[in-house]
Formats: structure tokens, C-alpha cells, sequence
């Protein structure tokens, strides 16, 4: 190719750079959705596992209230470390299901943002694609140039 | 007379009105894309444990 075809060459060059630049982009859209499954399902689990410890706690310090109802005045049940240890698997718990908040509502936000860029990317991007393949193709029948692939 | 016709108008036409819309509609989207990445990092983190 000619120097004087250079013009022709770098809109090719932007034909290709904007078709690279739509795989590329669903690319990245698609590892963003994978990354939003991925952590809400972590916090799922964590939330789970603590609230089954929530729920043992809960059962040993009630065992522990029994035992300490029971107990004879001289000898008293100390149930202050199951009382511990329910309160931080609570806090645990109620920390995790606050991100877990926090994420659902970011997400949904950042969905409106996706969904308009997206629809860019599906709908009109291979527009503009086709709109330069059109005006590249102008170009060289102008000048009576054969090119692959245009 | 093509490639004038392109430098003068298509060109200008199509980079103001087709190009620039997408391009300001994807520094959004990677915007908003790299604050969530950023909260999903810090929910991570968090809730380690």
C-alpha cells in the first residue's frame, strides 16, 4: 500500500481496533458479572456459617442459663463466655448482611450504567462498524483501490 | 473529492456523533465497573474469618 493510501489504512486500523474493542468489552462486562456472583456467593456462605454458629451459641448459653437456674448458691455457672460469644457471632453475622446490602444495592446502580453501555456495545457499535467498512469502501472505489478484505 | 468530502464532514460527523457517545458512555460503565470491583474487594476482605 501506497503512501497516499494511508488515510485508508488507518480507518482500517479503526475498523479493526473498534471490533477488538467490542470482544474486548464483552469481555470485561462478562468477568465484572462473574466477580458480583462470585462474592455475593462467599458472603452467602460466610453469612450461613455464622449464622449456624450464631445458633449453636445461642443453644449453649441457653444450656448454660439452665445449668447456672440449677446450680446451688454456693457453686455459681459462669455463662458469661457463651454470652461473648453469641454477641460476636451476632456482630459477625449482622456486619456480613450489611455488605451484603451494600452490594445488592451498588449492583443494581452499577446494573443501569451496564445495561446502557451494553446496549451500546450489542446495538450500536456494529453500526459504526459497518458505517466505516461503508466509507473505507468509498474511499477505494474513489481511487480505484482493491483491498482485502474491506 | 472523497477523501476531502471524508475529512471535512463524514470524519467530523462521525466522530462527534457516533464515536464520542460510545466512548463517554464506556468511561462511565469502567467507572462504575471499578468502583463496584472496588466494593466487592473491600466485602471480601471484610468478611474474612
Amino acid at each position: 500500500m501506497t503512501a497516499v493510501h494511508a488515510d485508508i489504512d488507518a480507518l482500517k486500523g479503526l475498523h479493526a481496533a473498534l471490533v477488538r474493542y467490542r470482544h474486548g468489552q464483552r469481555d470485561v462486562a462478562a468477568r465484572g458479572e462473574d466477580q458480583i456472583r462470585l462474592t455475593r456467593a462467599a458472603l452467602e456462605t460466610r453469612a450461613s456459617q455464622w449464622r449456624s454458629r450464631l445458633e449453636l451459641g445461642q443453644a449453649e448459653f441457653a444450656g448454660c442459663q439452665d445449668r447456672a437456674a440449677q446450680a446451688p448458691p454456693d457453686s455459681p455457672v459462669d455463662c458469661s463466655g457463651y454470652a461473648r460469644a453469641v454477641e460476636q457471632s451476632r456482630e459477625r453475622l449482622e456486619q456480613i448482611q450489611r455488605w451484603q446490602q451494600r452490594i445488592d444495592a451498588e449492583a443494581s446502580e452499577f446494573g443501569g450504567t451496564a445495561g446502557r453501555f451494553l446496549d451500546l456495545l450489542e446495538n450500536e457499535l456494529p453500526g459504526i462498524e459497518r458505517q466505516l467498512l461503508a466509507i473505507i469502501g468509498s474511499l477505494e472505489a474513489a481511487r480505484r483501490v482493491r483491498a482485502p478484505g474491506a | 473529492m472523497a477523501a476531502e468530502h471524508w475529512r471535512d464532514g463524514q470524519a467530523r460527523q462521525f466522530g462527534d456523533g457516533r464515536l464520542a457517545p460510545l466512548l463517554q458512555e464506556s468511561r462511565g460503565y469502567l467507572e462504575a465497573l471499578r468502583r463496584l470491583m472496588d466494593t466487592l474487594e473491600a466485602a471480601e476482605r471484610d468478611t474474612e474469618g
